[in-house]
């Protein structure tokens, strides 16, 4: 793995420089993780709000409630499937409050199915891995969009609950015996914190994945389907930009990613007897060889 | 006084990860819960 990034590198910072903003001379960033525990997002707030934060940016639409627990007059920045959906916007040109941000919505489950049935020949069954996502709805999309595709596709869905990372190995177990083809591994908190556990079980099931999570196919996932981040990065600095000149959250438009990428691991697909067709190739963004 | 403008980010902070710079934009690349800014680690430390 990559060590991060220092503050002050990459797209988010570019694009924050070509507005204006040096990073360290114009702005400053702190950083609070809270890994897969959403609880304890509200101290984190708390802890950045009495250092004065001006700006609150956020992974995804429960992540911004519970900072609006703490403040409803600092901005808030997310980025999320779905913010108005998720009860944290009016509407997209006006979001209302004080979450504005980018959406990422996208028809994911019916595309994930799709780039599965080009490289599996005679795909009639697939496996959809569930996992906690912190009240947050987004599996619950994902499945509702995952079926409806599938009855598309003329594809069978199981979905074996997953109350947490223990009950992996038994959903893939579960996987096997009822013989999916593939697996779909939708994007959560608790998949960050166990994305490569998931990618290895799959190998060892001899199970063909694919993820919106970026660095599945780089864990060992067959395949990665989600929104472009260097897009979602610039259109974040681009809303930011506005904050700090003192536009209010209320009144800044939520902005829609609208670029995705795909990453093909031709090891694994090779360790799983697969052939990704040249077709297909051509238009990965990324090939892991 | 410090007049900089102070941006504070709350993050699961464990996606630096090697996809291409222009994939990850910041270190927390695009995703549904997607947003990015470098220097993450594990802990959400400098």
């Amino acid at each position: 793995m990559e060590p991060p990034t220092p503050p002050g590198q990459g797209i988010f910072y570019d694009r924050m420089r070509e507005l204006g903003w040096v990073y360290g001379r114009d702005f400053v960033t702190e950083r609070r993780a809270y890994g897969d525990q959403l609880e304890r997002i509200p101290d984190l707030a708390v802890e950045l709000s009495r250092k004065g934060v001006d700006v609150f940016l956020v992974q995804g639409a429960p992540q911004a409630a519970r900072v609006q627990q703490v403040t409803q007059t600092i901005p808030i920045v997310a980025t999320s499937a779905d913010l108005v959906a998720a009860g944290r916007a009016t509407g997209l040109a006006r979001p209302g409050a004080n979450v504005t941000g980018v959406q990422t919505l996208g028809q994911l489950a019916g595309k994930h199915l799709s780039l599965l049935r080009e490289v599996i020949v005679g795909f009639s069954r697939a496996g959809v891995l569930e996992t906690p996502d912190g009240d947050q709805g987004i599996f619950a999309a994902y499945i509702q969009e995952a079926e409806a595709s599938a009855k598309a596709l003329n594809v069978l869905l199981q979905v074996p609950t997953v109350h947490g990372a223990g009950d992996f190995a038994t959903a893939f177990a579960a996987f096997r015996h009822d013989r999916a083809q593939a697996i779909l591994v939708h994007w959560t908190p608790v998949l960050v914190s166990h994305f490569k556990t998931v990618a290895a079980l799959a190998l060892k099931h001899r199970l063909p994945t694919i993820s919106d999570l970026p660095d599945f196919a780089s864990a060992g996932g067959l395949m990665t389907y989600g929104v472009n981040g260097s897009e979602v990065s610039r259109l974040v600095a681009d809303i930011i930009d506005k904050i700090f000149r003192g536009a209010k959250a209320s009144e800044v438009p939520i902005r829609q990613a609208t670029t995705f990428w795909l990453a093909i691991n031709l090891k694994t697909a090779k360790a799983l007897g697969l052939t990704i067709p040249p077709s297909l190739l051509l238009r990965a963004d990324q090939v892991i060889e | 006084m410090d007049r900089r403008a102070f941006l504070g980010v709350i993050a699961d902070g464990l996606l630096a990860a090697p996809l291409a710079a222009e994939a990850r934009g910041l270190a927390l690349p695009g995703g549904p819960n997607a947003l990015g800014v470098p220097g993450f680690t594990a802990k959400g430390e400098h």
